[in-house]
C-alpha cells in the first residue's frame, strides 16, 4: 500500500544548552550540556517527572526553540527551524478549529505547495488510514478525543516526515481509546519506519512502543536511566502481562520514584 | 485499511432541531411585538395626550406627510451609515491587522487609538462642522470614525490572543510567517472581529443620528428635529421607529453571517 519507506535520520542532541529567562535573577537552566542519540527508524521513549524538561527538549529537536549552546542535527543537517521533515503531535491536539478534517490535514501538504489531486489523495490515504474517512468533512469540534488525536496524527503524518515528536499523544485519551490508537501507530510504523520520539507518562506504552526507554531527571534534564526494550516488533500488546514486561515496569518505576520533583 | 475498533459513523444533520427553535423565537418575538404595540395603543389611548401618539396615529401621520418624504430621509441616513461604516472597517482592517501583529507599530500607535477611543465620536461632530461645514463630507468621517476604532480594537485584540499552540502547529507543518498570519492568526481573530463589527455598527447609529440633529438638511435625525420644531410628535416617532427597525435589521443580518464564518467555534 504504502511507497517503501524513506531512510530515516538519527536525532542527535550535542552539548546543547537551553535557559529561560527566571522570574527574577538569572536564567535557569533547564537542559545543560545534553547529549542524546535517537537512532534511525526507533522510536525512543522519555519519562520523566512533570517539569524535568522533557517537552522542552522535544521542542528543541521540533526547532520550535532555539537551544543557547550546542546543536542539534537530525541525519547530516543541523536544526535550525521547524521542518517537514519532522511531524509533531502536541499535547492537545492543536487542530485548527475552522478547518475540516480534511483541510487540517492538507495543510502540510499545501504549504509545500503539494499539488491539488495528489494532495487529495494523500489525505484520503492518511484519513483511511487512522480511520476517520467518514468524518473528512467534520470540523474538529464535532470530534471525540480520540477521533481529534487520531486527525491530528494523520496530519504530521501525510506530509511524510522521517522523524516523528510526539508530546503525550495519547495522555488525554481514556485506557480504551489509547489502546486502539497504540495499535494503530504500531501498524504505521511497521509500514514507515521513522525515527520517533515519544513523551509519555504512561509506562506501559513507553514499553510497547519503544525501543529505547528513557528515564530522564531534572531540571536541569539529564538521563538517569536508558534501558534497551529486546521485544522484536511488531509487539503484542498482550506483552503487557509477562513476567519480562512487569520487571522492566518496576525498573522504571524505582527510578521515577527517585526522581520526585523537588 | 481501518485500523480503528471504534464504532464511527457520520454525525446525523442537526438541522432540524435548530429549526424549530428557530420558529419558536420567531414566533415568541412576534407575540412579544405585537403585545408591546397593543399597550402602546391601550396607554395611548387611554391618556388621550397630543404627548403620546398612537401606533394608528403615528402610521397615519407617515401617510400625511408623504411616504416619498419619509423614504428621501431614510435613504440619505443609509447612504451616510453605508458610506461612513464601509469606509471606516476597510481601513480598520489593515490598520487593526498590522498594529496587532506588529509589536512596533502597536507601541506607536496604541496610545492613538486608545486616545480616541476614549472620546466620543460625537464631541467630534461640533469640530468637524466647523472644519468641512455641514455637507456630506463631515458626516461620512464621523460616522467612519465611529465604526474604525470598535474594529481596530477587536482586530489588535484578536491577533494578540492568537493561540500560541496553532501558530506552533503550523509551523511545524511548515508555514512561514506570512502563512501563520493569513492561514491561523487571521482566521483565529475571525470571532472578535465580528464582536467589533457589530458595536460599530450600533456606534454609527447613534453617532449619525446626532450628526443628523445638529448640522443636516435630510435624514431621519433631521426628521425627527423637524417633528420637534413644528411640535409634530408623530414625525418624531416615525424617525424612532425607523432608526430602531433598520438597526435591529442590519443588526440581525450580521448575526446570520457571523454564524456561518465562525461556525467552527465550540459554543454552549
Ligand atoms: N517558556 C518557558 N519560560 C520559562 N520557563 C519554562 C518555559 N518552558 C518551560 N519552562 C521550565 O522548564 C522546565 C521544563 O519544562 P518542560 O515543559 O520541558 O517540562 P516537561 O518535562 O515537559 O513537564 P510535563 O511532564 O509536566 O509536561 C519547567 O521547570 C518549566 O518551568
Ligand atoms: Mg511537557
Amino acid at each position: 500500500m504504502t511507497a517503501p519507506a524513506e531512510t530515516a535520520d538519527a536525532i542527535t542532541f550535542d552539548r546543547v544548552e537551553k535557559r529561560f529567562p527566571g522570574a527574577r535573577g538569572p536564567a535557569r537552566p533547564v537542559v545543560l550540556d545534553f547529549n542524546l542519540v535517537c537512532a534511525a527508524g526507533e522510536t525512543t521513549a522519555l519519562v520523566g517527572p512533570s517539569g524535568c524538561g522533557k517537552t522542552t527538549l522535544l521542542n528543541l529537536a521540533a526547532g520550535l526553540l532555539t537551544p543557547d549552546k550546542g546543536t542539534i542535527t537530525i541525519g547530516p543537517r543541523a536544526i535550525n527551524g521547524p521542518g517537514p521533515d519532522r511531524g509533531v503531535v502536541f499535547q492537545h491536539y492543536a487542530l485548527f478549529p475552522w478547518l475540516s478534517v480534511r483541510r487540517n490535514c492538507e495543510f502540510g501538504l499545501a504549504m509545500v505547495r503539494t499539488e491539488r489531486r495528489r494532495r487529495r489523495e494523500l489525505v484520503e490515504r492518511y484519513l483511511a488510514m487512522v480511520g476517520l474517512a467518514p468524518f473528512a468533512e467534520a470540523l474538529p469540534k464535532a470530534l471525540s478525543g480520540g477521533m481529534k488525536q487520531r486527525c491530528a496524527l494523520a496530519r504530521a503524518l501525510v506530509v511524510g516526515p522521517r522523524a516523528l515528536l510526539l508530546d503525550e499523544p495519547f495522555g488525554a485519551l481514556d485506557a480504551i481509546t489509547r489502546r486502539h490508537l497504540q495499535r494503530e501507530l504500531m501498524a504505521i510504523l511497521a509500514r514507515e519506519r521513522k525515527t520517533v520520539l515519544l513523551i509519555t507518562h504512561d509506562l506501559d506504552e513507553a514499553i510497547l512502543l519503544a525501543h529505547r526507554v528513557l528515564v530522564l531527571h531534572g531540571p536541569p534534564v539529564r538521563v538517569a536511566r536508558d534501558i534497551a526494550i529486546p521485544y522484536p516488533f511488531p509487539r503484542n500488546p498482550e506483552l503487557r502481562d509477562t513476567p519480562a514486561f512487569a520487571a522492566t515496569r518496576a525498573e522504571l518505576w524505582r527510578e521515577l520514584d527517585h526522581a520526585a520533583p523537588s | 485499511m481501518n485500523l480503528s475498533a471504534e464504532p464511527d459513523t457520520p454525525p446525523l444533520p442537526a438541522a432540524e432541531p435548530r429549526l424549530a427553535a428557530g420558529g419558536r423565537y420567531v414566533a415568541i418575538s412576534l407575540l412579544s411585538v405585537l403585545t408591546g404595540l397593543l399597550l402602546w395603543e391601550a396607554v395611548a389611548a387611554g391618556l388621550r395626550s397630543s404627548l403620546l401618539p398612537t401606533p394608528a396615529g403615528v402610521v397615519h401621520a407617515a401617510l400625511g406627510m408623504g411616504v416619498g418624504v419619509i423614504a428621501r430621509n431614510f435613504a440619505a441616513s443609509l447612504r451616510r451609515i453605508a458610506i461612513g461604516y464601509a469606509g471606516g472597517v476597510l481601513l480598520a482592517i489593515p490598520v487593526g491587522l498590522l498594529v496587532g501583529w506588529y509589536r512596533g507599530a502597536r507601541l506607536a500607535l496604541d496610545p492613538w487609538i486608545q486616545f480616541l477611543r476614549n472620546v466620543p465620536p460625537l464631541a467630534l461632530i461640533p469640530f468637524v462642522i466647523v472644519l468641512f461645514g455641514i455637507g456630506e463630507l463631515p458626516k461620512y468621517l464621523v460616522i467612519g470614525l465611529a465604526a474604525f476604532l470598535p474594529v481596530t480594537v477587536a482586530l489588535i485584540q484578536g491577533v494578540i490572543d492568537a493561540d500560541h499552540v496553532l501558530i506552533d502547529a503550523a509551523r511545524v507543518l511548515g508555514a512561514n510567517q506570512f502563512d501563520v498570519f493569513l492561514r491561523v492568526v487571521i482566521p483565529g481573530a475571525m470571532p472578535v472581529f465580528f464582536v467589533g463589527l457589530r458595536i460599530a455598527l450600533g456606534n454609527c447609529w447613534g453617532t449619525l443620528v446626532a450628526a443628523e440633529l445638529i448640522a443636516s438638511r435630510s435624514g431621519l435625525g433631521y426628521m425627527i428635529s423637524q417633528g420637534e420644531l413644528y411640535f409634530n410628535i408623530a414625525e418624531i416617532f416615525i424617525g424612532i421607529v425607523l432608526i430602531g427597525l433598520a438597526g435591529l435589521a442590519m443588526d440581525r443580518l450580521f448575526y446570520l453571517f457571523q454564524q456561518r464564518l465562525t461556525a467552527w467555534q465550540e459554543r454552549r
